[in-house]
């Protein structure tokens, strides 16, 4: 279970790709949703679930609300 | 002082490097690829709980031939300045008396910006010559954006010697994406750590006597996935069971967290009854030491389980390699693997009503407290809803931590409290008073006092008022109000017990300060100079304060000679008892005297110390070093160097926020601009800043905006701006005087005098200068006076005539003669630092004559040679003849070239 896997998470709001480098250098799209509120997509492999909840973490840490967490291909060797 | 442990800031336990237990077995694929990577500024080994990140950080360390540090951090040490301690700390088991410059920033009472200290210590890291591994371990615990702020800077442009090893449980946020494109770092994941077959197996014949048959194996590597925590609770189980497949079986297909559960449920139930009953109860601990346990499980001695003996079973649990973790060499203190201590206090929860887990809570709060263990004492206080509780601990112990200038600590404890019950113990909310007023935030005592005021019974807290008292005083003080200031400090110290000496020292402080602002210098100074006796064998604070208060007093009162004495011996004792804050108060104080008596090599390299270190005073003190050293370079025409010092100063005025302090800077620049005779810019700044106001108190301050302004009135000289300057200058003399500050006496009444003149109010100019000369000379002023310049000389010379004052006007005048001519005033004074060799000494060049040093001094600072003619009274043609003679004797076509050439003779100073 814990090997490399690509993870899609939003938050919400429009997150500074700034931070891309200390979010497991995840990439992000912003894209406005049909409500007004902008959700920010980061996506990107991590090399295991360590590195995904220093991200979930560090957005736990930046107040930014997490709206989904998703797996989107395990490549575990 | 009341007699108790000493509170420590250091838990020397988070320093050590846990053992590496005896069941280890070495992993050398892992070993070595740590060992290979070593020279990289960064290795990451992040994994979940359980998989061995400590143990083999510890045995790769205990192998390594490099000096190694060691620092377990939790939650509580997260904010900026405790990591900081405890990093340094760490630091310097390895090098005794590495990053000093770091360390006296934490002396400050505001920590400078996480950006500043980063660079500070990439400073003093960098000055360690030889490699060095840092480990810090639970980096997870860390949530201030600060400290990893600080970190990603230390990782940015990485010290030559260090590694840094951190181990956490999740990746932290730091750019490791860029480090690990730039190759700068390793990471180990639990990918890596993962035990492979060959090591489980190993790792079983090491711990079980019984033979390990491949099935087993297979199941338990696949069951434990290399989880090295399965595996060491796999080996316990199965070393007290007979039927060890059985238990494989039972693991089968469980998940890890099942398997968890489990195992550690099977390793606990082969513990007695009593055993079980004090680990369960012990995981409120997050450390314990055999007498700890026993204060919880068997207060007063009366164990609640009689079968618990006065020995606790710690030792034997270790025996049996229960998951303790030793903290020290002693083997005093321990705490639970994380996983274990979870697993027991989820049992403690489950078994246990909440009251009777509060018992336990306050049964080791009771225990730390009297311990001195502060900071644990509050937090289980606390966990035991008893807020009170903490309260008290915080009420009986902040004198203590008050009295070593452990004020940070005190703030750490009062942050902890809820807000509910700080507001209705007076005791707290007096702890607050001396937090404000150490931070000078002068604003918030006066709410702080009324709600103190409200609580406090008169009758039976005597104590307490003396405090009260002593915060009244300091009101009063600022409040310009001396006679007030002065009867609330004398009740202060007939009320506040012995034992308080901080209180008493400040509240010595604040009336030898309101003595002086009354007009009882001599009486200040001679109760201040009876309590230095009394005092002066204790290595205590008065050491620093009482030659402080002397210091400030004679400031005050004009007389420089006996405040640069005084301030001398306040920069000696704190300097052998390691006060950097009241060594640079010294320097400082120093540095005002020498400016004022136009010694300005002496002011020079006193304001430089300062500056070095401009997060360890008060913003306020390290803009006027600042401003004096601006003014100082101005002085010597060394323009660029004055210009840069000014940047410098603005630069900082920005960063504290505060829009005052950048108007103090801008005040500077306009002075600067005056000095060098360019009136425009003084005057766009006079017309953008509105609504000085000034303070009541202008102490003894240099640059100051209300009186820079009237200097900018002063040299339009225009009929109403003459007006305006004289009406405010007359304002804040009598302020001046009203408050006895002999210091900016001299300073307004000079302005004033120099007002009247422009006026064509001769007499009346005549009979300022008069009286503010008498106050000059005792105390020898020159500066103020110089500054003004020729028309300053001529109303001096006028004074001459009258015989006043002859000889300090003499050398005032002299002063005079050698700034206009761009020489050091003092001959034979060593400038340091960085600019020892780039003093300007025109007349001892063999090469010029001292005309043409002289000429070439006024080219480099821009003046044209009839500008240059007209300030030497010579005509243009003499100058240009000048000019020729020196191109020939330097070699040089033109100008640039003229002044290049001098500036690499030294005959010039550099740019």
């Amino acid at each position: 279970m814990d090997g490399p896997a690509i993870y899609r998470i939003e938050v919400q709001g429009e997150l500074n790709p700034g931070w891309s480098d200390r979010l497991g250098g995840m990439r992000m799209t912003i894209r406005r949703s049909a409500e007004k509120d902008r959700v920010t997509r980061l996506e990107g492999l991590l090399p295991d679930q360590a590195a995904l909840a220093g991200v979930l973490n560090a957005l736990f840490d930046l107040h930014i609300p997490v709206l989904a967490v998703e797996c989107m291909d395990s490549q575990k060797t | 002082m009341a007699a108790g442990p000493a509170i420590s800031t250091i838990i020397r336990t988070k320093l050590h490097r846990p053992p590496v237990p005896d069941d280890h077995i070495d992993r050398t694929r892992l070993l070595e690829w740590l060992d290979r990577h070593r020279r990289l500024p960064l290795t990451l080994v992040s994994a979940g709980a359980g998989y061995g990140k400590s143990t083999l950080v510890s045995s790769w360390l205990e192998s390594c031939n490099a000096p190694s540090a060691w620092l377990s951090l939790d939650e509580y040490d997260s904010a900026l300045r405790p990591f900081l301690e405890y990093f340094l700390a760490a630091i310097r088991t390895m090098f005794p008396d590495a990053c000093q410059k770091t360390k006296a920033l934490l002396g400050a009472p505001e920590l400078p910006p996480y950006r500043v200290i980063a660079g500070q210590l990439l400073n003093d890291l960098d000055e360690i010559d030889e490699p060095f591994i840092l480990a810090l371990d639970d980096y997870h615990s860390i949530h201030e954006t600060a400290v990893h702020g600080l970190v990603a800077n230390l990782l940015q442009h990485p010290p030559r010697g260090m590694h840094l090893v951190l181990m956490t449980r999740r990746d932290p946020p730091l750019p490791i994406g860029r480090l690990r494109a730039r190759g700068q770092m390793s990471e180990t994941r639990a990918e890596q750590l993962r035990f492979t077959p060959t090591e489980t197996a190993a790792f079983l014949r090491k711990t079980l006597s019984v033979p390990v048959g491949e099935g087993l194996l297979t199941i338990l590597d696949r069951e434990a996935e290399g989880w090295a925590t399965g595996l060491r609770l796999s080996s316990l189980v199965m070393r007290n069971f007979a039927d060890p497949e059985r238990i494989v079986s039972e693991m089968r297909g469980g998940g890890l967290s099942w398997v968890q559960d489990y195992l550690v449920t099977e390793v606990l139930t082969q513990q007695s009854p009593t055993t079980q009953n004090f680990l369960i109860k012990i995981s409120i601990l997050d450390r314990f030491c055999p007498r700890l346990c026993m204060a919880v499980c068997a207060p007063d001695g009366e164990a609640e389980d009689p079968d618990l003996t006065s020995e606790s079973p710690i030792e034997a649990l270790e025996v049996e390699g229960l998951f303790l973790i030793s903290l020290d060499a002693q083997r005093e203190w321990y705490r639970f693997h994380h996983l274990i201590q979870h697993f027991l206090y989820e049992r403690l929860k489950r078994n246990h009503g909440n009251e009777e887990i509060a018992v336990l809570h306050t049964r080791a709060s009771r225990w730390l407290a009297k311990e001195g263990f502060i900071d644990d004492a509050i937090r289980h206080a606390l966990a035991a809803g008893d807020a009170e509780s903490a309260a008290r601990i915080i009420e009986s112990n902040r004198c203590r931590v008050l009295n070593s200038d452990q004020w940070h600590i005190l703030d750490r404890w009062l942050a902890m409290l809820p807000g509910e019950i700080a507001g209705q113990r007076p005791q707290i909310l007096l702890a607050k008073a001396w937090i404000a007023e150490y931070h000078f935030q002068l604003e918030l005592l006066s709410p702080l006092l009324e709600s103190i005021e409200a609580q406090i019974d008169a009758a039976t807290d005597r104590d307490l008022l003396g405090e009260l008292n002593h915060f009244r005083s300091v009101v009063s003080y600022w409040q310009g109000e001396g006679e007030s200031s002065l009867k609330y400090s004398e009740e202060a110290r007939s009320q506040l017990p012995e034992s308080f000496e901080l209180a008493i020292a400040e509240s010595t402080l604040y009336s030898g300060l309101a003595q002086q602002l009354t007009g009882q210098k001599e009486m200040a100074i001679r109760n201040l100079s009876k309590i230095s006796q009394s005092h002066f064998k204790k290595e205590g604070i008065m050491l620093t304060r009482q030659p402080s208060t002397i210091s400030f007093v004679y400031l005050l009162g004009g007389d420089l000679t006996l405040s640069l004495r005084a301030a001398e011996h306040l920069e000696h004792v704190a300097k052998r008892n390691g006060h950097i804050y009241s060594e640079l108060w010294g320097d400082f104080l120093q540095a005002v005297c020498y400016f004022q008596m136009s010694r300005m090599d002496k002011a020079f390299e006193n304001f430089h110390l300062v500056i070095d270190k401009p997060y360890v005073c008060h913003i306020r003190i390290v803009l006027d070093a600042f401003a004096g050293l601006a003014v100082t370079y101005q002085t010597l025409n060394r323009r660029d160097d004055a210009e840069r010092t000014l940047k410098e100063m603005y630069k900082f005025a920005q960063e504290s926020q505060d829009p005052g302090n950048v108007v103090i800077a801008e005040s500077c620049q306009a002075r600067l601009a005056l000095l060098r005779g360019e009136l425009e810019p003084a005057v766009q700044w006079m017309r953008t800043v509105e609504d000085l106001t000034e303070a009541p108190l202008m102490l003894f301050f240099l640059e100051i905006p209300i009186i820079t302004r009237c200097k900018v009135l002063l040299a339009t000289g225009s009929d109403a701006s003459l007006r305006e300057a004289s009406a405010k200058l007359e304002d804040l003399w009598r302020g001046a005087k009203a408050l006895h500050n002999t210091f900016q006496m001299i300073e307004i009444g000079i302005l004033k005098s120099l007002a009247f003149q422009k006026q064509g109010r001769e007499d009346e100019a005549i009979a300022v200068l008069e009286e503010v000369v008498d106050l000059a000379t005792p105390g020898g002023w020159i500066r103020p006076f110089v500054e003004l310049g020729p028309p300053m000389a001529e109303l001096l010379e006028r004074l001459i005539e009258r015989d006043v004052a002859v000889n300090h006007i003499r050398r005032i005048l002299a002063a005079f003669r050698k700034e206009t001519t761009g020489v050091v005033p003092e001959a034979g004074g060593d400038f340091i630092g960085r600019s020892a060799s780039s003093i300007v000494q025109p007349e001892d060049s063999d090469l010029l004559t001292p005309r043409e040093s002289e000429i070439l001094s006024l080219m480099a600072r821009g003046l044209k040679n009839q500008e240059i003619a007209s300030k030497l009274f010579v005509s243009t043609e003499t100058v240009k003849k000048h000019i020729y003679n020196t191109y020939q004797k330097l070699d040089a076509k033109n100008r640039v070239q003229a002044l290049a050439k001098a500036r690499d003779l030294s005959i010039l100073p550099r740019p």
